[in-house]
């Protein structure tokens, strides 16, 4: 299924390269809206250079990215400014399932607790959340469930009530089988 | 000592200025040049930079030079935005000119006007052609497009030579080397009386304001140059980088067909060894002084054609070789290339 086409049906992500891949440097911050946004395509696949900027200053806007306006090319933004502006861009089209990888990777604290607040909100709104990090702090402070991927499998779903640092670390070991092992053993013993 | 320092951003005056500063070091080394091999500077560059502005009729023949130039720089400038390297449009000029030879050779006395636009169309397709190969080879087999395309220019040539000296050679020819001339209603319909401008120029004009629109207006126009800028980003968005090929080789190549079909029945009216005048390499370097900017290209356009121009003049009026005019483009493009480190870069004094 191609990239639009899964835009199409509710799928939007944020990648985590911002330069170059969530948005290409030396353009604008309104023309890098058209990377995953078509709401200001008309007919023929004419672009509406007012509605654009005006999307763009309101995502610069709501999100507080502290940016030259919507005409600044992209790499002029600190990297919390533009990771904002990104995870707004995916935000505002009002997704079924965001996969956001790294949302604060390389961010400053305030862009850090804001982008995360977003998501929670977004969450909130009814959408469905993947994200993707290596940061187990931010991952307890804004998942509900968590999965480990270890050696090429996939581990069973957490709860994040029953989630801890270590366990979360045995598993990143790939050590889930062991431990569900032991508590069928505890479970067994228990209804002897 | 100068050093060279990083912008923190590039510098917009300097893309301006820089084709400026370039123009500005290829006079001064001109003059230099004029001094050495004895020539009174002065008079050469009234030969490169008046002559062919000097009147109206002098300033016609600027446009019929450029016309091919500006057209063939439209659609190179596609091309290097999408970052495909089309270094091969003089080959697609040729076929082009070849597909619209043939064509117009089929016309006799009583053909009606309808044969002008086939003509056009046919150097279109032709030039597509040529450069579809070259998408094919990139696409099927990763070739390297910058080598098929400039290596097809030379296959193109023999093409061209086969059929002037072989099968389309003109019987009443004297065994000139060169097609029959095209019968008259063949002639891209001129402008005015007394010039050689056709309406060569208003295509020209007219792909200035649609290569605009596409690049700055629309959707297709903007996934073709966000492949170039930034490929990861191009996959992310989900445009297809072998649809971006296809359109810049395709769109490149037709152009510079059209160019050769506009040529070939407009002012030389006959096939002949001499129809690759260059035009197609030197449009390579009529994009990049224009910034590849449809606007900037028109004006790079006309200086590359006063250097024709005042090519050809040097030899009649100086005594000059023919030479000179490829001294000057080359001298334009390396000192473009130089001042444009100036964009990204400045000069700093340190000790």
């Amino acid at each position: 299924m191609s990239p639009g086409r899964r835009r199409t049906l509710g799928l939007h992500f944020v990648p985590e390269e911002r330069l170059g891949r969530g948005a290409v440097p030396t353009l604008s911050l309104s023309q890098n809206l058209l990377l995953t946004r078509r709401d200001a395509i008309g007919a023929g696949g004419w672009i509406r250079v007012g509605a654009l900027r005006a999307q763009a200053q309101d995502i610069i806007a709501r999100y507080k990215v502290k940016a030259n306006g919507p005409d600044a090319a992209a790499k002029s933004l600190s990297g919390g400014n533009l990771q904002k502006f990104i995870v707004g861009r995916e935000i505002e089209a009002k997704p079924r399932l965001l996969i956001v990888s790294q949302p604060t990777w390389g961010v400053d604290v305030g862009a850090s607790a804001q982008i995360r607040g977003e998501i929670l909100a977004l969450r909130d709104a009814g959408c469905a959340v993947l994200v993707v990090s290596e940061e187990l702090d931010e991952l307890f402070e804004i998942s509900d469930r968590l999965h480990v991927i270890a050696k090429g499998r996939l581990s069973p779903s957490l709860d994040r009530a029953d989630a801890t640092v270590e366990r979360i670390g045995e598993w990143m070991s790939g050590l889930w089988d062991t431990e569900q092992q032991n508590n069928k053993k505890e479970s067994a013993h228990a209804a002897a | 000592m100068l050093r060279l320092e990083v912008r923190p951003q590039p510098s917009r005056a300097w893309s301006y200025a820089s084709p400026l500063l370039a123009l500005l070091i290829t006079v001064v080394i001109g003059v230099i040049l004029f001094a050495a091999l004895g020539k009174d500077p002065v008079r050469g560059l009234q030969v490169f930079f008046w002559e062919p502005v000097k009147n109206a009729y002098a300033l016609s023949e600027l446009m019929v030079k450029a016309t091919p130039l500006l057209i063939i720089a439209l659609g190179l400038a596609v091309c290097f935005r999408s970052n495909v390297w089309n270094i091969g449009a003089e080959g697609q000029y040729l076929i082009g000119a070849i597909f619209a030879a043939g064509v117009a050779l089929t016309a006799t006395k009583d053909t009606g006007p309808w044969i002008v636009p086939v003509i056009v169309l046919a150097g279109a397709l032709g030039g597509m052609l040529w450069a579809g190969i070259t998408a094919l080879l990139r696409d099927r087999f990763n070739a390297n497009e910058i080598l098929v395309s400039l290596m097809l220019v030379y296959v193109a040539v023999q093409v061209l030579n086969y059929l002037v000296y072989g099968p389309w050679k003109d019987p009443m020819g004297y065994n000139f080397p060169q097609t029959k001339t095209f019968e008259s209603v063949t002639q891209m319909p001129r402008l005015m009386q007394g010039s050689r401008v056709n309406i060569g120029l208003m295509l020209a004009l007219a792909g200035v304001v649609a290569m605009w629109v596409f690049l700055f207006r629309t959707y297709a126009g903007y996934a073709q140059q966000v492949g170039g800028l930034a490929p990861a980003a191009a996959r992310y968005a989900g445009f297809s980088s072998r649809k971006a090929l296809w359109i810049a080789l395709l769109t490149s190549g037709g152009m510079a067909g059209m160019a050769g079909a506009l040529e070939v029945a407009g002012p030389i009216g006959q096939l002949t060894p001499y129809v690759p005048a260059g035009y197609g390499f030197a449009a390579i370097i009529v994009a990049f002084v224009g910034r590849l900017h449809p606007v900037g290209i028109v004006f790079s356009a006309i200086l590359m054609s006063m250097f024709y121009i005042g090519g050809e003049l040097a030899q009649s009026r100086l005594g000059l070789p023919k030479s000179i005019t490829g001294v000057f483009q080359g001298l334009l493009l390396f000192s473009l290339l130089a001042c444009d480190t100036l964009i990204a870069y400045r000069l700093k004094w340190k000790k």
